[in-house]
């Protein structure tokens, strides 16, 4: 087949052809490649963070400014401190991140900066300029330029026309903000002053955001007030600016992080930090950081082991130091175990004196974590698979029908072999303090290691187990009961027992009765963990039984190795006041007092130290070391403002009496019976003495 | 009658018939067939008729086509490699064992254990 065509007529169909290309490649494909690139990027396609950029470097004009506000101001964080990946606090981690575009790559700072300086030097003059100047600001600040940021900020000020005034004082504001934070109050104040010249009355939002930002100037030159400061840092020596620190009132952690608390900042370029003119109070350090930064390290700070007492006048530091986590290296990727014991090992971690092993069990939304052993000095333990039956786990609960039980999966703990379980280590050094722990964020192939699953499948369900798993509990325990009757050597269904039957003592109010408590002391005798024993001493505590409290107790102290825990300690120690046996009551006390950070019984302690020596100096100096911390917004007793009452009371008594009454009260209040209390205050006629009783009986 | 005769009879009725045409554009004719001067020979060229084999064309034109295709895909793809390792947000994150996870990889990795199970 041939086709005949003149030159000419060839000629025009190639220029035809040539001038459509060129079309296309000029006008048709941009558009097509920033669709594209807008959707890819949208939907976080591979490479479409990289499209999105060429498209916005090729795009110019409007265009350009459009992408840029459209997919970076938009989408970014406005000099908000608190908007990380992850905010870590004492032992927490939580994860945030909400965007117009979820599915959207992020932004590094580089990246940020790049294009947001192009914005803020040719952008259009509109609402979204201040935005873009914050945002940059920002940027600058988490790299420690603080002076790039002001200039920034100053220089979108004098681009910004009369019409943007509001906007005008908001960077004017954040300007001032930044000078405050570094260290700078004159500046600070300066620009302040010239905002509240200049100030709209009714803008009352900023005029009070002025006010509040004079006073904490005004706080930070008293230098007679308490400064905290410190330098965060990986443990390989990475220095890490741009960190999110924050300082929060023990008032304020049980919500979460808000950008209206009032201490919080950014690491410098070295990663360090200062807060200036702190308040007195209890106070724990949260840290922001992004992923990238946590990836594979841990904060290691467990839950009330962080307290910053701030009383005034003081230079405190306290410096973060991020660890490695440890890898885990048996049992682990889903291994399963069918043999009678179990080996865990671990990498040692340098500097480590002891390891804590953790279990974790899944439920419906998260997982229940408990202790399986503490104290192992080795990075490696073999464990008989009745230890692991044995370990107390904690339970959530789950929906049957329309009624919700406790999870009868975390009931079963190790014994449910069709569960799959998981474990954890953390190190801790001779003085006890956590060291790392090998749970964290583990988000790229270097850091996920192995997966910490195993299963135990040696054991095979039992009928009445089977019943529980169905959410049967009553019939269960009926059968766990049969179980036991025909074999007493049958410790699983000894301990289901106990376990059902401490679920009916706390959720349905049935207290243990004599025959509840013989499947109780049973299990205390064949099972060396010990877990059942603080059941036992509740118990016979809360009916007054003392020497089978003393009994049980002993017991608990030889399956601790001495080490009890220190809240069962201190609660032995206030059931020993209650019978007066004081100098008893107070040994324990002190020695909890010393592994309890929380501070809950030092009301107790004090009073012991009150009752046998009467030194007032000696129980405020305690009580301004060890304050108890006021969680929620419950206002917890403020021990050392008590015992100065007291002391006050004392000397103005001036009487030679007042300790003997006052030990009289204390044994009323070591004593807790209400009816017994209130008779004693409506007889006493000191007030200090009384409002101390009052506090002491509540303490629990 | 002869062919020869007949050829010379109508011959002779064509000139007749004809004898009123006369062609004048010899010299035209004669400069488009063998042209001489420059622009004539462009003009030739011009209008050159030439014949094109439909099937070797129009294959190399479908090569072509598709090896700019491929190039231009072949730039899209080599972005994606770079891109390969830079953390993707059209990730979720995921809680398991205690440990905080990407989802796709975390499952991607308990898929590997599993398979390795069954080996």
């Amino acid at each position: 087949m041939k086709l005949k065509i003149k030159v000419k007529h060839l000629f025009a169909l190639v220029s035809i052809l040539c001038a459509a290309l060129i079309l296309l490649q000029l006008f048709v494909m941009p558009r097509i490649e920033v669709s594209m690139a807008k959707k890819h990027f949208e939907q976080g396609t591979v490479g479409g963070k990289e499209e999105l950029l060429r498209a916005i470097d090729a795009s110019s004009g409007d265009d350009k400014w459009a992408l840029i506000r459209r997919y970076m101001i938009e989408n970014g964080r406005d000099m908000s401190m608190t908007s990380f990946d992850v905010i870590a606090g004492d032992g927490t981690f939580q994860t945030g991140t909400v965007t117009l575009f979820p599915d959207a790559p992020r932004w590094t700072g580089e990246e940020k900066i790049k294009y947001l300086e192009a914005y803020v030097e040719g952008g259009p003059v509109n609402g979204y300029l201040d935005r873009a100047a914050k945002q940059l600001a920002f940027e600058y600040l988490m790299l420690g330029r603080t002076e790039d940021a002001t200039r920034a900020l100053d220089r979108t000020e004098q681009r910004l026309s009369g019409s943007y005034d509001n906007q005008k004082r908001e960077l004017k504001f954040t300007r001032a903000n930044i000078y405050a934070d570094t260290n700078e109050p004159e500046t600070a104040d300066r620009l302040l002053n010239e905002l509240s010249e200049r100030s709209n009355r009714q803008d009352t939002y900023l005029t009070d955001k002025i006010a509040k930002l004079k006073a904490r100037i005004v706080e930070q030159r008293d230098d007679t007030a308490s400064s905290v400061s410190g330098t965060i840092k990986k443990s390989d020596g990475t220095l890490m600016p741009g960190v999110g620190v924050y300082l929060r009132s023990s008032r304020d952690i049980y919500h979460s992080l808000l950008d209206s608390e009032p201490y919080l900042t950014l690491t410098d370029s070295e990663g360090n930090f200062t807060f200036k003119g702190v308040a007195p109070g209890s106070y724990v350090i949260y840290i922001g950081l992004n992923f990238e930064q946590i990836d594979g390290w841990t904060r290691p700070a467990n839950n009330n082991e962080e307290w910053i007492d701030v009383r005034g006048g003081e230079q405190l530091t306290r410096d973060i130091t991020l660890q490695r986590l440890i890898q885990l290296r048996a049992p682990v990727d889903q291994q399963v175990i069918t043999g009678e014991t179990v080996r865990f090992e671990w990498e040692p971690f340098e500097g480590a004196a002891y390891y804590k092993l953790n279990g974790t069990f899944p439920v419906e939304n998260g997982s229940v974590g408990f202790q399986i052993k503490d104290h192992i000095e080795p990075n490696s333990i073999e464990l008989p698979l009745e230890t692991l039956y044995g370990v107390a786990t904690g339970y959530s609960y789950k929906k049957f029908g329309d009624k919700e039980l406790p999870d009868p999966s975390n009931l079963l703990g190790f014994a449910d072999s069709s569960s799959r379980f998981s474990w954890s280590v953390e190190a801790y050094d001779a003085g006890g303090k956590l060291l790392t722990r090998s749970n964290g964020y583990r988000l790229n192939e270097k850091t996920m290691g192995h997966l910490p699953f195993f299963y135990l499948k040696a054991r095979t369900l039992t009928d009445a187990d089977r019943l529980l798993l169905e959410g049967r509990m009553d019939e269960a325990l009926i059968a766990y009961k049969a179980d036991y009757a025909r074999n007493d050597q049958d410790h699983h269904s000894l301990r289901m027992i106990v376990k059902l039957l401490g679920i009916n003592a706390t959720d349905k109010k049935q207290p243990f009765d004599a025959g509840s408590l013989t499947y109780l002391e049973k299990l205390a005798s064949v099972d060396d963990s010990g877990n059942v024993l603080a059941s036992l001493i509740d118990h016979y505590g809360s009916v007054g039984n003392w020497p089978l409290v003393d009994q049980y107790y002993g017991m608990l102290k030889d399956a601790r190795q001495g080490k009890v825990e220190s809240y069962t300690q201190a609660y032995y120690g206030t059931l020993l006041l209650k019978q007066g046996r004081v100098q008893e009551g107070e040994a324990q006390l002190r020695q909890a007092q010393k592994n309890d950070p929380s501070n809950q019984f030092i009301g107790s302690y004090i009073a012991c130290v009150l009752y046998l020596s009467g030194d007032l100096d000696q129980a405020e100096e305690l009580a301004r070391q060890y304050p108890e911390r006021s969680y929620y917004d419950k206002a917890n007793p403020d021990w050392s403002k008590l015992v100065h009452e007291l002391a006050e009371e004392s000397r103005d008594a001036n009487d030679e009496s007042y300790f003997l009454k006052l030990q009289e009260a204390l044994r009323v209040g070591f004593n807790g019976d209400q009816a017994r209390i209130e008779d004693w205050m409506a007889a006493s006629d000191n007030a200090a003495m009384r409002a101390f009783v009052l506090e002491l009986s509540k303490v629990d | 009658m002869k062919p020869e005769q007949a050829q010379t009879s109508m011959r002779a009725k064509l000139d007749e018939e004809l004898e009123e045409l006369r062609f004048l554009k010899g010299a035209e004719v004669l400069n488009r067939t063998h042209p001489r001067s420059l622009p004539a020979k462009l003009r030739a060229l011009w209008n050159y008729e030439i014949e094109l084999p439909l099937i070797p064309v129009g294959a190399s034109f479908a090569v072509l086509l598709v090896i700019l295709f491929a190039a231009q895909f072949e730039e899209h793809t080599d972005q994606g490699d770079l891109a390969g390792d830079t953390p993707r947000a059209d990730r979720q994150l995921v809680e398991a064992g205690g440990n905080t996870y990407w989802k796709d990889d975390y499952e991607k990795a308990v898929k590997s254990v599993e398979v390795k199970d069954q080996s």
